[in-house]
Formats: structure tokens, C-alpha cells, sequence
């Protein structure tokens, strides 16, 4: 009898890298090049971030030394991270910031979802709110004009998205009403508010809106710039969680109505689940734009992350090591960035159909 | 069917909060300030000298002290301010829509603005003028001679429209770089994006003193461009607050020109027999009662604040950072511009 | 005979649904509060204007506007009206916008294309680029190429010099220019569109006359001008020939960086939606990868591209008024300094919204034609 032929063993990890990147002579190539400039890069960073840096909050020493400057950081971390709180009282911030991410973070767990997740977010956001603000439970008030940093960023992030995302999904169904009237409002809305850039509508809060409403309703800024960021994020969800509306058959609802589910049931207990589910990712990568997004709030004179980055910049000692601020700050976006993302990662591979 | 009731209930909701805008009073200041317990006070973001907060918020400055003394005033205590950092662009907005009671923010009183912005000046409590910083260059001493440069100007300021007036007036080439935000402008001039600054005398002074590394390196020009008197501004409409936001700079000067300091103004009340100073203090003939306030009004205001030479001498003058010379700020009898009408 | 067809006839025709006179009624009710909202609005603001003694209206555009706009493509004085202020701020726009927008196509195509390689490194080093640009904000980007360029680059009396012909400094790009009256240019023009249009036409030889096209025109406008416009290090540092300021370069580098990686993401969606028949068809008809791509892939993924490619390029445009944070003059600058001289807020913003909206339907036309060509042709 004939040996049985055995199929070929997987190579091994080494092996399947070099064929990948030595395998022929182009390959070989640019591998080699590009390999002995991540080198040359990386020998570079190291030197000048890590070597060569000074950790110290010493400016002679920065100046002294050719590497990184990791003191500014730790000079300024406070007043860029928090803003100008008053010192004594920063530990409200603090405590309201986890108290916020804590509660988004229960809220963002699937078991959470409906409304416990949405009881979860409000009482966060008011706690939030209720430390930041002051004036009640003995604390002292703090005027939101001295509200700032990485805080302040979480704050406008979560409120734009809270109140973005029911008023995103009212939109998109007024976009596909079947009343004419209803229809053309909610698509002047959208479209007129995708056209404009967010800084214009950042101005029209800070200037226009005053003009708009009757001298004694004095709002605060902070409240204004709240209510543009919301009203930009509303249109853009709204464009996407359309198009998640559009891609649910018409079976579904004829289904449902065969069921005896009237309208509203039929959309919230099948409908909008099922367009969810379909935009999660183009949802996530809203989320993470509309956190870039609270970083132009800095134009309008309110100090979130990047305001008091540009503010502790300020310092004529400081100021030529902004590049280590810069990464510092950068490294901040970049983690919420990646969160988000892979949370909404997460989610798509829980809810994908099987 | 329940979509509809839905629909109509939003609806009718909507329509209940849109009426409840309630009836449009003639808001009175001088009520609103009493309701409030606090004089809301715009003032710089953060200029060392005229508005600068600590670290631990506390504010203090020319025009901090002006806010200070209204609230020593009127509500009897200098510490009743609310502070409202405002910059260049939103402070007229924020005094035209009622944000502010008040003004102190270094703006000039001009003609267009006095009279087309709904704005009312009450008085001048600082003289300055347009003026410009560079590097120190032989032979460099005149405004003629910056031909060619680059100019860091701030936005939404009298300083772009007189550095543009001057500049193409005498027929001079320039570049210029504009920011909305002072702190940007500054920066770039230091980093050496623009060869010259430009901005208030005081400004620049204040920029030499605090934020250059090496500030002998660099001169500021003495002819100056254009006159900037500066001082508070009031929304206008309202005469009684008008009246007392005007008397209350007036008597920080005027207490200056009686020789009544912080330091002095207790023992004068207690031993001096000049009618004049009676007045001032309190013992005398009561004068706030025509402004609607009691008669230790201008009293609480020196006591708490200090009179006029004080105030400048601790921010802008021998005793601060900035080292200003009194020069046009210094009292009428002394070769300046400063003079109260009487208080009788 | 007529009465039966006509009763018949009759008895066909399908019934007229009755009015639906709640879906009437709710839509009125609608309109009426949306149109009661703008009443209050209206008559907020006419309040409001009165009582702060602010003027309305756009006369205000034949003022004098009293404010330098330091670069650009349209000469502008301080004592030229608002108006040409205004269109002096939407030239600027443009021209940040749309060498941005070019620049940007280019990088996504060149990086969504290295994503799709079969090396290994190239994908990591361009997927790395793509996530990293992707998720620090815009304004945080442009910040920091404004600081490394004010900062980092020589100061003004120090430039990087390459001989005569470009300065460095921290006063922008420098570079020598030709001084041409209108007249003068006529040739010049001429030929440019003349030359590169007959390389074209001759299409067998195409390959070799569009390169010999090029360095003709180049070579006409390097030796034509009799004049040379060199910039010279003066008393204020670099000045003369065509300046690229800091603020434009740290503006169209951040947007093309950004925008890049977006596009980057929308190429790669594109050139995944290709069928991987597409792909094994081109290996068993011998092409080689970058005939396959410039024959066979791209065009099939154009059709997937072109809708989102149509939201980056109005995005890239929106993004552009991140130059009021850096000094540079475009629309939302001009526009907010009119603003804080005369108070006329509503009319200044709805100027920019109306330029923004303006802008975007140009866009939507033209990238309308294009997608249309690009779509397939299904006889």
C-alpha cells in the first residue's frame, strides 16, 4: 500500500515572516529599507524621548539637556488636564470625571441597555454637573467660566451624544415621515446644518443666539456652545441611523403590523434595533468625531483639553517644549479614539448576525 | 393613533415653553445687582495689571479694583463681584445682551462706539495710546521705519483699524497677521513669527515686563499712533446706574485729590473738621441719597479699595511688575489728566 | 351601447382615498409652530437690535472696511469695501481648500493603495499612519504644525537659503517669481493649455508626448520671463517673490494629513468592494500589479469611492475654517472681524453659512457629473 501523503506542515511564524517580507527581490528590498528606517526612527525617539529627556520640572535642566522635556508635563499637567478650577476645590473635578466615565462605562455594557443605561447616563452627567457646578449640598459654587480641561471635554462629549442620539433618531424618522410638511423641516434641518461648518455654528451660538432670545433669558455660554455642539451631532447621527432605517426591509414592518404591533412598538421593538445594529460602525466613528469635535470649543474662548493646552502654553518658560504637550495631549484623543473604536467593535461582533 | 396624541403632545409642550417668555421688564441694573448680591463684571481674560486671576482665582487689577469699588458701593462689600473674563471679540456683545452689569475691560471710548453700539462710557481711567514693540536695531526709532514688517495685531480691537489707517496713510508697506485671541498674537510675536507687536502702550509694557525671556533685547517705540483713552462702559438706558458707575470713578479720584488714602480715612473720619472731607466719609452731608445709595458710600469704596493713586500705584505703577510712570494718569494739580468734578 | 361602457367604465376606475385630515391637521399644526418659533425669533432679535442700537441690513458692505487681509490671490487694500474684504476671505478659502483637497486625493490613493499590498510593513506603516492622524483631532494637528513651523524654522533674518530661489524662514516660504504683466503672459498661457491638449490628442504616442508636454511647459515658463522676482533678506526679514506663509502651509499640511487618512480609509473600502475575480483575472492575463491596478481595479472601485470621496472633499472645505485658529484670513476670519466692528452679527454669519452652502452645492454638482461617469455602464 501507498504511504498516505501527508499535507504540507504549516510553516512557522519565522518562516512565514521572512518568505513575507524577504520572499523575492523587491520584497527584499523594501523590506530592508523600510526595516532600517523604522530602526533609524526608532533609535532617534528613543534618544531623544527617553535618553536624553529630562524628567525633572526643571526648566535650566531642559534647556541644558538636547532630549525631551517630560518636566513640562509634569509642570503643567494640572493646569492642562483640569483647567483653571480653583486649587483647593480639584478634586471635584476629578471625582466627577469618574464618576462619569464610570457611569458611561456601565451604561455602555449591553446587560445595561435601555433604560437602566439611560438612568445610568443622566444621573452620571447631573452628578457631574452637581460637583462641577456647586452652589448646593455645601459646596462652593464655581462659575462655568472656570470649568476646564479633560472634564470639561468629557462633559460636552457626553451631552452632545445624550441628547444627539434620541434627537438624531426623531430626525432621521421625520426625514422618512410619510407627511410632506414633517419631511421638508427635518431635511432643511439636516442639510443646512451638515453644510455649515462646526465653527460657524459655534459664532452663531456665541454671538447670534443672544440676539435671538429675549434680553432676560440670559444663557450661559457654556449652555450655548452645548446646545450648537448638540444640535451638529443630531444631524450627522441622523444621517447614519437614516441610513440604517433604509436598510431594514419592509418585510419587517409589514411583519410586525401582521403581529398586531402598532406603529410605535413596531419601531421600537423591531425596527430601530435592527438599524442599530446594522450602523454601529459608522455610529462609533461619529462618537469618536464628536469628541474631536469639543476641541474647537477652544475658538469661542472655553478652555477644554485643548484651550488650556494652548493657555499653559502661555508660559514664555515653558513654551519651546509644546511638542511634549502636544504628545501628551495627542496621547489623551488617542486613547478615547481607540476606546471607542474597539467598544464599537466589541459590539458589532456581539450583535452580527450568525 | 398613539403616534399622533404623541406627536401632538410634543407639539403642545413646545408651544407652552415658547409662551412662557413672560413680559419684558426695563431690566433696572441697580435692582438686578441687589437681587443678585453680586455685580457682574466683565473683565479681561488675563492681563497682568488691569485683570489677572492667581492661581487660587482670586482677581486683581486696575479695572478689578474699579469692579470692586461698584460693588463696595452698592452692595457694601468690595468682595461681591463676579468676574467674567471677556475676550476681545465677545465684550461689546456681552455687554449689549446684558451678560455683564459692567464693562472694566480696557476698551476704548470712541465715537462709534459711544453712540452706535448702545454703549455709554462713564469715564476714563486710564490714558494710553497705540504703540509698538520690536527688536532693539541700531538706529530704529521711529514708526516710519517699519516699513516692510511683519505686525502681530490682535482682532476685534481699535489697534487693526488705527494700525491700518496709519500705516496706509503714510503710505507705508506692512504685513500684518491677525489672531482672535491675544495670547496666540503674543505668542507669535515672541517665537518670532512677526518681527513687531502691536497693541496698547500699557499692553506692551506689561508683555516687556512678564513674558519676554530677554526683555532688553527689545523696544518699545515712543511715538505712539493713536490716543486710546480707556475705561468702563455701561449698556445704555438706565441713568441710575449710569450715575453711580460714573461717581464712583470719580470719587476713587477725587479722594486721591482731598488726600484721603485707605490708610488715612478712618482717623479723618474720626477728627477731621473739613466739610469737604466730612462729606466724603460720611459724617457730613449725605450724598448718596441722590443715587439711591446711603451716605458711606464713597467712604466704603477708599476704605476697601484704596483711592485712585493706590489702585494704580499696587497694579500698573511703583509697586507692581510694570513700573508705569504716573504720566497722563497723575491728578490735574499735578500735571495730569485726572480731575473729579466736585462732590458737593 | 355608450351608457354601458360609460357605466362600466365607471365602475373600474379605482376610488379617490378620502383625505386623511389627521395627517393634514398635524402637518399644519407643525408648520404653524415652526413658523410661530420664527415669528418669536424675528421679533427677539428686531427687540434686541433696537435696544443696542445696531443697525441692520447688508448696506454695511459698501463701508470701508478698515482691516488688512495680509495674503492672497485678489489685491486687497484697507480702504477697499466690505464686500471685496469678504470676497478677498473666500479666495483665501479656496486657496486653502483646494490644494488640500488635491493633495489629500493623492496621499489616500498612494496609502489606501500601499494598504492593499501584499508586504507586509508597507500595510502595518500605512494602517499605523491612517489610525494614528484619524483620531487626534484636526485643530490639535494644525496647532501643532503652526507651533513646529513658527517655532522650529529659522527666524527671518536667518533664512534657509537655496541659492536665490526659495527662502525658509519663520516668515514662510519664499519662492522667486516670474514678473509678467498680463500681456507678457498671454504666450506662456497659451501654450500651456495648447501643448499638454495636442500631447493628449495624439493618443498612441501618448505615453512619450505627455511627459515631452511637461517639460515643455515648464521650460517655457522657467525661460520665458525676461524678469525674475527673487526674495532678498531685508530689514524685516524675508521679503519679494510669491510667499507661502506659515499659516497656509501649517493649514494645508494638517488638512492634507487628515484629510489624506480619510481618504486612505475611503480608497481601501473602494478597492475591497473590487471582486477577488477581478484581481486572480488580471494574474491569469499576466498583467503586472500596477497595470492591474491602473486598468482593472481602480476604475471598478471609482464607483464605491466617489459618494464618500464627495463628503471628504465638502469636509475638507468646512475643515479650512480651522484658519481662524491660527491667523490665516479666509471667510470665517474676515467675516468675524467685520462682526466685532460694527455688531451686525446675524448678517456676518449667514454670510459665512451662505458662502459654506454655496460652496457645498458646487461641490454636490460637480462631483454629481463625476460619479455619474463613474458608475457602470449597463446596457
Amino acid at each position: 500500500m501507498a504511504e498516505m501523503v501527508r499535507p504540507p506542515v504549516g510553516a512557522t511564524l519565522a518562516e512565514r515572516w521572512r518568505h513575507t517580507l524577504f520572499g523575492d527581490k523587491p520584497s527584499a528590498i523594501v523590506s530592508t529599507v523600510l526595516l532600517l528606517g523604522i530602526a533609524w526612527a526608532l533609535w532617534q525617539a528613543l534618544r531623544w524621548g527617553v535618553f536624553d529627556a529630562v524628567v525633572r520640572p526643571d526648566a535650566e535642566a531642559c534647556r541644558a539637556a538636547e532630549g525631551a522635556c517630560w518636566g513640562v508635563i509634569v509642570e503643567k499637567a494640572r493646569l492642562v488636564l483640569l483647567g483653571r478650577f480653583p486649587s483647593g476645590q480639584q478634586w471635584r473635578p476629578v471625582l466627577g470625571s469618574i464618576l462619569l466615565l464610570g457611569c458611561v462605562g456601565a451604561a455602555a455594557h449591553p446587560r445595561c441597555f435601555g433604560r437602566v443605561g439611560f438612568v445610568l447616563m443622566v444621573g452620571g452627567v447631573v452628578a457631574f454637573g452637581v460637583l462641577m457646578a456647586g452652589g448646593v449640598l455645601g459646596l462652593a459654587p464655581v462659575g462655568t467660566d472656570l470649568w476646564g480641561g479633560l472634564p470639561l471635554t468629557l462633559l460636552l462629549a457626553v451631552i452632545a451624544l445624550l441628547i444627539g442620539v434620541p434627537l438624531g433618531i426623531a430626525l432621521a424618522l421625520g426625514r422618512r415621515s410619510k407627511l410632506p410638511a414633517v419631511k421638508w423641516l427635518s431635511t432643511t434641518y439636516i442639510e443646512l446644518v451638515r453644510g455649515l461648518p462646526l465653527i460657524t455654528l459655534l459664532f452663531f451660538g456665541a454671538f447670534v443666539l443672544p440676539l435671538l432670545l429675549p434680553p432676560q433669558w440670559r444663557l450661559d455660554p457654556m449652555l450655548r456652545i452645548g446646545i450648537c455642539l448638540v444640535m451638529f451631532a443630531a444631524a450627522y447621527l441622523a444621517e447614519v441611523f437614516r441610513g440604517g432605517l433604509q436598510a431594514v426591509t419592509r418585510g419587517q414592518y409589514e411583519a410586525s403590523h401582521a403581529l398586531g404591533l402598532n406603529k410605535w412598538q413596531a419601531l421600537t421593538r423591531v425596527v430601530l434595533p435592527q438599524a442599530l445594529r446594522i450602523t454601529i460602525a459608522p455610529t462609533a466613528s461619529l462618537f469618536i468625531g464628536t469628541v474631536k469635535d469639543t476641541t474647537l470649543v477652544s475658538i469661542v474662548n472655553v478652555y477644554d483639553l485643548t484651550g488650556t493646552l494652548k493657555l499653559a502654553m502661555g508660559d514664555a518658560e515653558w513654551r519651546p517644549y509644546s511638542v511634549e504637550m502636544y504628545v501628551m495631549v495627542s496621547a489623551v484623543y488617542l486613547t478615547i479614539g481607540l476606546t471607542i473604536a474597539s467598544y464599537g467593535r466589541y459590539l458589532e461582533r456581539r450583535y452580527a448576525l450568525k | 393613533m398613539n403616534a399622533a396624541f404623541r406627536l401632538a403632545a410634543v407639539c403642545a409642550s413646545a408651544a407652552a415653553v415658547a409662551g412662557l417668555t413672560g413680559p419684558v421688564h426695563a431690566g433696572k441694573v441697580v435692582d438686578s445687582i441687589k437681587q443678585k448680591g453680586a455685580v457682574t463684571c466683565g473683565v479681561h481674560t488675563g492681563r497682568a495689571g488691569f485683570a489677572l486671576a492667581d492661581s487660587s482665582g482670586k482677581w486683581s487689577g486696575l479695572d478689578v479694583d474699579y469692579c470692586r469699588a461698584l460693588a463696595a458701593a452698592v452692595l457694601g462689600d468690595a468682595g461681591k463681584v463676579k468676574y467674567v473674563p471677556l475676550s476681545g471679540p465677545t465684550r461689546i456683545t456681552a455687554l449689549q445682551s446684558g451678560e455683564v452689569d459692567v464693562l472694566a475691560r480696557n476698551t476704548t471710548w470712541t465715537y462709534t462706539r459711544d453712540t452706535s453700539l448702545g454703549l455709554v462710557w462713564v469715564g476714563i481711567n486710564f490714558y494710553d495710546g497705540q504703540a509698538f514693540i520690536t527688536k532693539k536695531k541700531p538706529g530704529l526709532a521711529k514708526v516710519a521705519q517699519l516699513a516692510g514688517a511683519t505686525i502681530c495685531v490682535d482682532s476685534g480691537s481699535t489697534t487693526e483699524k488705527n494700525l491700518a489707517e496709519y500705516f496706509t496713510g503714510h503710505k507705508l508697506q506692512y504685513k500684518s497677521v491677525v489672531f482672535d485671541q491675544i495670547e496666540a498674537s503674543q505668542q507669535a510675536f515672541i517665537s518670532g513669527r512677526c518681527q513687531v507687536y502691536t497693541g496698547d502702550n500699557s499692553n506692551l509694557a506689561v508683555l516687556k515686563a512678564t513674558l519676554l525671556k530677554n526683555p532688553d533685547d527689545y523696544v518699545i517705540l515712543p511715538e505712539q499712533i493713536s490716543k486710546e483713552p480707556l475705561g468702563p462702559a455701561i449698556h445704555r438706558g438706565d441713568d441710575d446706574w449710569f450715575a453711580i458707575a460714573k461717581w464712583t470713578l470719580f470719587a476713587m479720584i477725587e479722594a486721591e485729590e482731598l488726600g484721603i488714602s485707605s490708610s488715612n480715612i478712618d482717623s479723618l473720619k474720626a477728627s477731621s473738621s473739613d466739610p469737604t472731607i466730612k462729606r466724603f466719609v460720611g459724617t457730613g452731608d449725605d450724598l448718596g441719597k441722590f443715587m439711591g445709595l446711603d451716605k458711606e458710600w464713597s467712604y466704603r469704596i477708599v476704605k476697601q479699595v484704596g483711592n485712585y493713586g493706590e489702585s494704580f500705584d499696587r497694579n500698573v505703577g511703583a509697586d507692581s511688575k510694570v513700573k508705569l510712570p504716573r504720566g497722563l494718569m497723575n491728578l490735574w494739580t499735578k500735571g495730569g489728566l485726572m480731575i473729579s468734578p466736585p462732590l458737593r | 351601447m355608450a351608457t354601458v361602457e360609460s357605466a362600466s367604465s365607471a365602475a373600474l376606475a379605482p376610488p379617490r382615498p378620502p383625505l386623511n385630515l389627521r395627517s393634514i391637521g398635524l402637518q399644519a399644526l407643525a408648520l404653524a409652530l415652526v413658523v410661530a418659533l420664527g415669528a418669536w425669533l424675528v421679533n427677539n432679535a428686531t427687540i434686541n437690535l433696537r435696544a443696542q442700537n445696531i443697525a441692520s441690513g447688508f448696506g454695511f458692505l459698501g463701508d470701508t472696511a478698515g482691516f488688512a487681509i495680509s495674503e492672497g490671490l485678489l489685491p486687497y487694500e484697507p480702504s477697499d469695501s466690505y464686500a471685496r474684504a469678504f470676497a478677498a476671505g473666500v479666495a483665501n478659502t479656496l486657496r486653502a481648500a483646494l490644494p488640500a483637497v488635491v493633495l489629500a486625493t493623492v496621499l489616500g490613493f498612494a496609502l489606501g493603495i500601499a494598504q492593499t499590498s501584499r508586504h507586509a510593513l508597507v500595510r502595518l506603516l500605512s494602517r499605523g499612519f491612517v489610525d494614528l492622524v484619524r483620531n487626534v483631532p484636526l485643530l490639535v494637528q494644525v496647532l501643532l504644525w503652526y507651533f513646529a513651523l513658527t517655532e522650529l524654522l529659522p527666524g527671518t533674518d536667518t533664512p534657509l537659503r537655496l541659492s536665490d530661489v526659495a527662502f525658509l524662514s519663520k516668515g514662510g516660504l519664499n519662492i522667486a517669481m516670474p514678473e509678467l504683466t498680463a500681456s507678457q503672459a498671454i504666450v506662456p498661457l497659451a501654450l500651456t493649455i495648447l501643448v499638454p491638449w495636442l500631447a493628449w490628442v495624439a493618443a498612441p504616442w501618448r505615453r512619450i508626448t505627455l511627459p515631452v508636454a511637461l517639460l515643455v511647459v515648464v521650460g517655457v515658463w522657467l525661460l520665458w520671463p525676461d524678469s525674475w522676482q527673487h526674495p532678498e533678506v531685508g530689514n524685516f526679514g524675508v521679503s519679494g517673490g510669491a510667499t507661502l506663509t506659515p499659516e497656509w502651509l501649517a493649514l494645508v499640511i494638517a488638512l492634507t494629513q487628515y484629510s489624506g487618512a480619510y481618504c486612505a480609509e475611503i480608497v481601501r473600502a473602494g478597492l475591497q468592494a473590487v471582486p477577488r475575480g477581478q484581481w486572480e483575472a488580471t494574474h491569469a492575463l499576466g498583467l503586472t500589479r500596477p497595470q492591474a491596478l491602473r486598468r482593472v481595479i481602480v476604475p471598478q472601485s471609482l464607483r464605491v469611492i466617489v459618494p464618500p470621496y464627495t463628503s471628504l472633499v465638502m469636509n475638507t472645505i468646512k475643515n479650512s475654517s480651522l484658519a481662524v485658529a491660527i491667523g490665516y484670513p479666509d471667510i470665517v476670519s474676515a467675516a468675524t472681524t467685520a462682526l466685532n466692528q460694527n455688531g451686525q452679527a446675524i448678517e456676518c454669519i449667514s454670510i459665512i453659512a451662505a458662502v459654506y452652502l454655496l460652496l457645498n452645492l458646487l461641490t454636490t454638482l460637480v462631483m454629481g457629473v463625476v460619479n455619474a461617469r463613474v458608475q457602470l455602464k449597463e446596457r
